[in-house]
C-alpha cells in the first residue's frame, strides 16, 4: 500500500508538470501566432471623449438633457442649423420650402437614406417620428406646438400645415425632440404602437433606431457609451457633403469623468482624446503643449442674475437698476471665466440672431448710489439679500462673490448661498405664490432648445412660463411684443427682429434680470484629432459631430 | 488635585517632548484663532470682502507666504482666519454635544427604569449610524452655515458622551457615599450633579479633548463635500476643496489649508494622549516611578 501511494504521487506530479509545461508552451506560441496573424489587419481608429456628466436617456423623442452628446451622431433630423453662418445644412431632408407666409412647409426626403435596421427613411417615418414626439408630450415636444397636421404626399415628400406661422426649418433642426427614427421599433420592441412604453424601454436598454453615421453599441449611461461607425450611412458616399470626413473615427467613446482636474490629467497622459471640461486657469499652459489643441467657440449659453421683482425692496425698479450698475461685468468675465466669456448685452447671447450690442449696463458705482438714494435708500438696504447659485459650479461661485463684494460698496449686503440644483429649483418655484419667502437673486444659466430669441424671452420673462420665469416678472406690453414677433419670425424676419429689439429694451429698463456673461466654450483635444473645431456647433451644445473628425495616425 | 500631583503632571509633560509639541500646537491654534482678524496681513482678503485682478494665482512669495487664490486674495490671511472658524466649530460642537450627552447619560444612568431605558435606546439609535454620515444628513437638512455645521456635528456626537456618562454613572451610583447622600434626603438632582457627575466626568473630559481635533476634521470634511459653511468663508475644508479645481496649476491653494488641518488635528491628538496619561492614575504612577 505504501509503495503504491508513493508511486501514484510520483506520477501525478510528473503529469502535472508536463501539463503545465504544455499549457505554457501552447499559450506562448498561440499568442505570437495570433499576434502575427492580426498584424496585417487595419487597426480601428478610436476617439475617446470625456463628458463631465452622465448620460440621461436614450429615447430620441423625449430626451432633453445630456444625451445630446451622442444623439446627433446616431439619429438625424431633417436639417442641421449652423447658427454662426445662419445656414441650414441638409440632413434627411435634401431641400425644403415654405409657402403661405410660413403656414405650410414642404420637406423633400433624401432618397437612399436608410435606418440602421436597413429599412428606408421615408416621409411616412418622418410623420410617425414627429407624431410620436408630439403624442408623448415630454422633453422638447413643445417645439412642435405650431404644427396642425403632417401630411405624407408621397414616399419622399412630407408637408407640415401649421396653426400659425413659425420658423419650422429652425424647429426641424432642433437638438432636442426633432430626431427621426425607424417605425420598425414597434416590431423590434414587441410593442403595440409607437407610444407604447415598451418602445421607450427598448430604446433605454441601449438599442437605437436611427439613421445616422454611428450606431449605439454599448449603453452604460453612468460610465460609458460606445458608438461604432455605420458604413452604410448615405453621407459617407455623398461627395462634398460638409458634415463628414474620410478619416472619421471607427469607434467613438463617451467616457463619463466627472472632474475637470482628472479630465486634464487623462488628456495629458493620452488616455482620452477630447476633454470637455478642464480648469480654465490651466489653458495657457495647455496651449503651449505641442501634444494638445485648444478649441474655443462661442456658445449660446449665458448666465443671468434673475431678480425677484415681487419682493421689497427689489419690487422697486430703481433698486434693480442700481444693482445692475453696481456689477463689475469686466472683472467678472476676467476672474470668473479667465476671460472665456463675453460681457452680456441683453438676454440674447452674442452671435445669435436677435442679439443687440447696446444693451450692456455700465459699471458705475456713483450712478448706482444715486439710483438707490432716489429709490429711498440713501444709506443702503436694511436687510441682506439672498443670492442663490448651484453648489459646485466654480464659475457661478466666483461670479456670486464678485457681485457680493461690489453690492456691499453701495450698501447692499448679500448673503451667498450655494444650493443643490433641486433645492434651488424647489425654493424658486414657490416664488409665484409667496415671493417674500424665496430668494432675492438667482444665478441662472439658459441655452435655447432651438435657436430663436423667443426661447430666451418667453421662458425667462413671460408670466405664463411659471417654471422658468423666476423673476416673477409680468409686463403685458412685453408679452404682446414677443408673442407677435414669434409668429412673424416664420415669414417676416425684419419686422420680428424689430419687435424683439423693442422687447429687450423694455427688459433693459425694467431690469427683471441682469444678463451677466455669454459663455465661450472650450474643448481641449489631442493633436491627432483633426477638425475638432468644425465638429462643434453651438446650436447643439456639448455635442461633438464625430463624423467630421479626422483622425491622424 | 493636590500641589504634589500638579507638580508630577508638569514633570510628566516636560519630560515628554510629544506632549510639549501638542500643547504648543494647540496653544498656537487658539491664539491664532482668537487674534487672526487683527494679525492677518490682509484682513479684507481674509474675510473675502475684496478681490484683485492683478494678483490672481501668484505662487508663494515673501509678500504672500502661501500665495494668492483665483480672486487675487492672500491665502495666508485666509488660512489664519480659518483657524478662528475651526476653533469656533471645535469648541461649539464639543460643548453642545457634551451638554446633551451629560444630561441624557446622567438622567438615564441615575434614574434608570423605563425613562432610562427609553433614553438609552434613543442613544443607541443614533449610535447605529456612522457619525459622519449622520452629520452629513443633518447638515444637508439644515442647510449651509457655521451655526448649522456646529448643530449637525453636535447632534451626531452627543450619543458617544451619553453612553460614556451612562456607564460611569452606573459604576458610581451604588457606592456608599451616594447612598449616604440619599439617606440624608438630598434631592435627586442635587445628588446627580453634586455627587455623581464629578465622580464620573473624567473619562468624558478626555474624550472631549480628543474630539476637538476630530471636530475640526469633520467640519472640514463637511465643507469639502459642499455642505458646510458657504463661501467666501475661509474655512479650511472649503479652501482645500476649492483649491482642488486648480490643483494642476496652483498647488498651494489646497496644500496650505490642508497642512493647517493636519497640524491642528495632530496637536489635539497629542494633547489628548497627554491628558490620558495624566488622568489615568496607574499609567501615571508607573511613568513617574520610572522617572519619565
Amino acid at each position: 500500500m505504501r509503495k503504491m501511494r508513493i508511486f501514484r504521487y510520483g506520477i501525478s506530479r510528473a503529469v502535472l508538470v508536463i501539463i503545465i509545461a504544455i499549457a505554457v508552451a501552447v499559450g506562448v506560441v498561440g499568442y505570437y501566432a495570433l499576434a502575427i496573424r492580426e498584424q496585417p489587419q487595419t487597426r480601428k481608429t478610436m476617439t475617446i471623449f470625456a463628458s463631465i456628466s452622465e448620460m440621461t436617456t436614450a429615447d430620441p423623442s423625449t430626451e432633453f438633457s445630456n444625451s445630446i452628446r451622442w444623439l446627433p451622431l446616431v439619429y438625424e433630423t431633417l436639417l442641421w442649423y449652423d447658427p454662426i453662418k445662419n445656414e441650414f445644412i441638409p440632413a434627411l431632408a435634401e431641400r425644403y420650402e415654405s409657402r403661405d407666409d410660413g403656414m405650410t412647409w414642404v420637406f423633400y426626403i433624401r432618397r437612399g437614406a436608410k435606418f440602421h435596421d436597413n429599412t428606408p427613411v421615408t416621409a411616412h417615418a418622418v410623420k410617425l417620428s414627429i407624431e410620436r414626439t408630439i403624442a408623448l408630450g415630454q422633453g422638447a415636444a413643445f417645439i412642435w406646438a405650431p404644427v396642425n397636421e403632417i401630411e405624407v404626399v408621397d414616399d419622399y415628400t412630407v408637408v407640415f400645415k401649421l396653426k400659425y406661422p413659425a420658423p419650422l426649418n429652425k424647429i426641424a433642426a432642433s437638438g432636442y425632440g426633432a430626431y427621426i427614427f425607424s417605425p420598425k421599433v414597434v416590431e423590434l420592441a414587441g410593442a403595440k404602437n409607437l407610444t407604447d412604453p415598451k418602445v421607450a424601454e427598448w430604446l433605454n436598454r441601449g438599442n437605437d433606431a436611427g439613421s445616422g453615421p454611428y450606431r449605439l453599441i454599448k449603453w452604460e449611461p453612468e460610465t460609458e457609451v460606445v458608438l461604432e461607425k455605420w458604413p452604410e450611412w448615405w453621407g459617407w458616399k455623398l461627395p462634398g457633403y460638409p458634415l463628414k470626413s474620410d478619416k472619421a473615427p471607427d469607434i467613438y467613446i463617451l467616457k463619463i469623468i466627472k472632474d475637470a482636474v482628472t479630465q486634464e490629467r487623462l488628456l495629458l497622459a493620452g488616455d482620452i482624446d477630447v476633454a470637455q471640461y478642464v480648469p480654465l486657469e490651466d489653458l495657457e499652459k495647455l496651449k503651449g503643449d505641442p501634444k494638445v489643441q485648444v478649441v474655443i467657440k462661442p456658445s449660446f449659453q449665458n448666465l443671468l442674475m434673475l431678480i425677484n421683482t415681487k419682493k421689497p425692496p427689489l419690487n422697486n425698479v430703481l433698486v434693480r437698476r442700481a444693482i445692475a450698475h453696481a456689477i463689475p461685468y469686466e472683472d467678472i468675465v476676467k476672474i470668473a471665466r479667465s476671460g472665456l466669456a463675453r460681457i452680456a448685452s441683453g438676454p440674447i447671447p452674442h452671435g445669435m440672431w436677435g442679439h443687440f450690442d447696446n444693451l450692456t449696463y455700465t459699471y458705475d458705482l456713483d450712478l448706482a448710489k444715486r439710483l438707490l438714494a432716489e429709490a429711498g435708500y440713501p444709506n443702503g438696504v436694511d436687510r441682506p439679500l439672498l443670492l442663490v447659485y448651484t453648489a459646485g459650479d466654480i464659475y457661478e461661485k466666483r461670479t456670486a462673490e464678485l457681485i457680493a463684494v461690489n453690492l456691499a460698496k453701495i450698501g447692499i449686503n448679500v448673503e451667498i448661498r450655494p444650493m443643490s440644483w433641486e433645492e434651488q429649483w424647489a425654493l424658486a418655484q414657490r416664488g409665484w405664490e409667496d415671493p417674500e419667502a424665496v430668494q432675492d437673486l438667482f444665478l441662472f444659466y439658459w441655452w435655447p432648445t432651438y435657436i430663436t430669441p423667443f426661447d430666451f424671452l418667453y421662458n425667462m420673462f413671460h408670466s405664463e412660463s411659471k417654471a422658468f420665469n423666476l423673476c416673477y416678472y409680468e409686463n403685458q406690453e412685453f408679452e404682446k411684443l414677443i408673442m407677435e414677433a414669434s409668429v412673424l419670425e416664420g415669414y417676416d424676419q425684419a419686422r420680428a427682429l424689430e419687435m424683439y429689439y423693442k422687447a429687450q429694451q423694455i427688459l433693459y429698463r425694467d431690469v427683471p434680470a441682469v444678463p451677466l456673461w455669454d459663455m465661450i466654450y472650450v474643448e481641449v483635444g489631442s493633436r491627432k484629432v483633426g477638425n475638432l473645431d468644425k465638429a462643434i456647433n453651438p446650436a447643439y451644445p456639448t455635442a461633438v459631430f464625430a463624423q467630421v473628425l479626422s483622425i491622424e495616425e | 488635585m493636590g500641589l504634589n500631583e500638579i507638580a508630577s503632571v508638569l514633570k510628566l509633560i516636560k519630560s515628554n517632548p510629544l506632549s510639549m509639541l501638542g500643547i504648543i500646537i494647540v496653544a498656537t491654534f487658539i491664539v491664532i484663532g482668537v487674534a487672526s482678524p487683527y494679525i492677518a496681513p490682509y484682513p479684507s482678503d481674509a474675510w473675502g470682502y475684496s478681490y484683485n485682478l492683478e494678483t490672481r494665482l501668484l505662487p508663494p512669495s515673501p509678500r504672500y507666504p502661501f500665495g494668492t487664490d483665483e480672486m487675487g486674495r492672500d491665502l495666508f490671511s485666509r488660512v489664519l482666519l480659518g483657524a478662528r472658524f475651526s476653533l469656533i466649530i471645535a469648541v461649539g460642537v464639543v460643548s453642545i454635544a457634551l451638554v446633551i450627552g451629560v444630561v441624557v447619560g446622567l438622567t438615564a444612568g441615575y434614574m434608570g427604569g423605563f425613562a432610562g431605558m427609553v433614553l438609552m435606546r434613543l442613544t443607541d439609535m443614533f449610535l447605529a449610524f456612522p457619525p459622519l454620515l449622520l452629520a452629513i444628513a443633518f447638515a444637508a437638512t439644515l442647510g449651509r452655515g457655521l451655526f448649522n455645521v456646529i448643530i449637525a456635528l453636535a447632534l451626531s456626537w452627543w450619543p458617544w458622551y451619553a453612553r460614556l456618562v451612562y456607564i460611569q454613572v452606573n459604576s458610581v451610583k451604588n457606592l456608599p457615599f451616594i447612598d449616604a447622600a440619599r439617606i440624608i434626603g438630598l434631592s435627586p438632582v442635587k445628588i446627580m450633579f453634586k455627587h455623581v457627575l464629578p465622580n464620573s466626568i473624567t473619562p468624558v473630559v478626555i474624550q472631549a479633548a480628543l474630539d476637538m481635533g476630530s471636530a475640526v476634521l469633520e467640519a472640514a470634511g463637511l465643507s469639502f463635500l459642499g455642505i458646510g459653511v458657504p463661501p467666501p468663508t475661509p474655512e479650511w475644508g472649503l479652501l482645500v476643496s476649492q483649491g482642488w479645481a486648480l490643483i494642476n496649476s496652483a498647488w498651494w491653494l489646497s496644500f496650505f489649508p490642508g497642512i493647517a488641518i493636519v497640524v491642528t488635528v495632530v496637536g489635539f491628538n497629542l494633547l489628548a494622549d497627554t491628558f490620558q496619561e495624566v488622568m489615568d492614575p496607574r499609567l501615571r504612577s508607573t511613568m513617574v516611578m520610572r522617572g519619565m
